[in-house]
């Protein structure tokens, strides 16, 4: 008998057993997005696009929404909201931080940034991306059990905790895309603008 | 005791230890082999285990006759191992899920076997990294600016042999048509491969420490000269036969040919490097 490899058997077999017993379950939504409001405020939905199959391959989102508003002077806002439930079949969420470069947009700036709306704080990252000669200003945030987090370390923070915890990983990314020329004021007061009409409605679609 | 002796003496609990093993990582190496076959990446991955397999053969005579000398701090690497399984597992993170393989098998051999057996496995079970795809974040960092550096590079000198080029970013734009320097093309893909091959190249050849380091390193200036290289092709070509020169068919065989030259580097550098040695 040897009995240093009959603790590490013994050892590798414990974690083995963790792993199988701890499979995070799939979290539902409150309510699927297709019955998202096409009215918001004064903001009207102007247009809703599809991912295409090799995008949706690769993101794996459980649920997700992309659609355009405007506003009464025609100002135009995107919309986008991915949730992925946890479980097996649910994909990563991407961060733009990785994603826009990726996709030949370069970053101009980007810092974090608090908004209240509805008598709340939310967190949410504000940053500029340009590609050739287009411009956005981008709003984006984490949204994990009806918290906002503005950084992907406290979103990996968070999912491991709840993982841990109450073997969930349910995340949501949102994103408020709003393009502009010159002025860039404009466009934050635009998304801002947006960002609070939108924010108490998201709350009802995902799980607490 | 001998290796040879302690396996032949605790064969069923040795073998007990490897199905513990299979059994902890089936949720996790499945995956990864799936990766190797679907990223074209990654598709080294199938023979990084080959060649580990090959420098343990190598060494077997060495190891077999080693000395089985436990070594308890082993069981604070394999801990350590263990701890970064869950860790990567919670925070559903591959990179570190799949990396503590590697972590774990080195914590087992210097736990049971002690360190001169350890030692001699180090390399095969080191080269094993290769095989675990790095994080895409890294991944991203390091393919962008090299892109643009590829295209920077490749862009310059066809201007100065006279080839009317401009560039925008990543995109090279010619009188007849414009080409993207894409992901693939920007070296990032060899550097991978050719590193998984210039190391076990050097382990092979009978060079000093520093000249193995050497044909190891190569891999990156050889990847990046290559992969500019074949952007210069594809844009002298691009001027005379148009779009097609960037596409489909030649666009594959352009590839290949390219990690050929690599090769043919490789082998000439280590080729060089071991003639000096016998001159000396």
């Amino acid at each position: 008998m040897n009995q240093r490899l009959i603790v590490v058997s013994l050892l590798l077999l414990l974690v083995a057993s963790y792993l199988y017993l701890h499979r995070d379950m799939a979290v539902a939504m409150n309510r699927p997005f297709s019955t998202f409001p096409a009215q918001l405020g004064t903001w009207r939905m102007s247009g809703e696009s599809f991912m295409t199959e090799t995008v949706l391959d690769k993101l794996r989102p459980t649920d997700y929404l992309s659609r355009n508003y405007v506003n009464q002077d025609g100002k135009r806002v995107t919309l986008y909201i991915g949730y992925h439930g946890g479980g097996e079949q649910s994909g990563e969420i991407h961060s733009p931080k990785h994603c826009l470069p990726g996709s030949g947009w370069h970053e101009i700036y980007s810092g974090k940034h608090r908004l209240e709306s509805d008598g709340k704080a939310f967190n949410m990252v504000k940053s500029v991306y340009q590609k050739d000669d287009s411009k956005e200003l981008f709003l984006y945030w984490f949204q994990v059990k009806g918290k906002t987090l503005n950084n992907e370390y406290s979103l990996k923070l968070a999912e491991i905790v709840n993982s841990l915890l109450y073997k969930r990983r349910d995340a949501a990314f949102i994103r408020i895309s709003v393009p502009f020329e010159g002025d860039e004021k404009e466009a934050a007061r635009l998304g801002e603008a947006f960002a609070k009409d939108v924010c108490p409605v998201i709350k009802e679609y995902l799980p607490g | 005791m001998t290796v040879a002796e302690f396996l032949r003496s605790y064969r069923l609990q040795f073998i007990g230890v490897l199905l513990s093993l299979a059994v902890l990582y089936s949720p996790i190496v499945p995956s990864m082999v799936q990766w190797w076959y679907q990223d074209d990446n990654y598709s080294h991955g199938f023979i990084v285990p080959l060649i580990a397999g090959y420098f343990l053969y190598c060494r077997r005579e060495e190891l077999l006759n080693a000395k089985v000398e436990p070594w308890w701090p082993g069981l604070l690497v394999l801990l350590a191992g263990l701890f970064q399984l869950l860790a990567g597992w919670l925070a559903w993170e591959y990179f570190t899920m799949r990396s503590s393989l590697i972590t774990v098998i080195a914590g087992i051999l210097l736990f049971v076997l002690g360190r001169r057996p350890f030692l001699i496995l180090l390399l095969p079970v080191a080269y094993l990294l290769f095989m675990v795809p790095i994080p895409y974040i890294v991944y991203d960092a390091f393919a962008f600016p090299l892109k643009m550096f590829v295209t920077k590079v490749s862009v310059d000198f066809l201007q100065s042999i006279g080839v009317i080029v401009m560039r925008e970013g990543n995109i090279l734009m010619f009188p007849s048509t414009t080409l993207e320097v894409a992901d693939a093309c920007s070296g990032i893909r060899s550097i991978m491969s050719l590193l998984a091959l210039s190391v076990a190249y050097g382990f092979f050849l009978k060079v000093s420490p520093l000249k193995r380091l050497i044909i190891a390193l190569s891999a990156l200036p050889i990847a990046i000269v290559t992969n500019a290289l074949r952007v210069i092709i594809t844009g002298i070509l691009a001027q005379w036969w148009g779009a097609k020169a960037a596409e489909g068919f030649f666009h594959e065989f352009a590839g290949l040919a390219v990690f050929g030259v690599a090769i043919v580097l490789l082998v000439g550098l280590g080729a060089l490097l071991g003639r000096e040695r016998k001159e000396s």
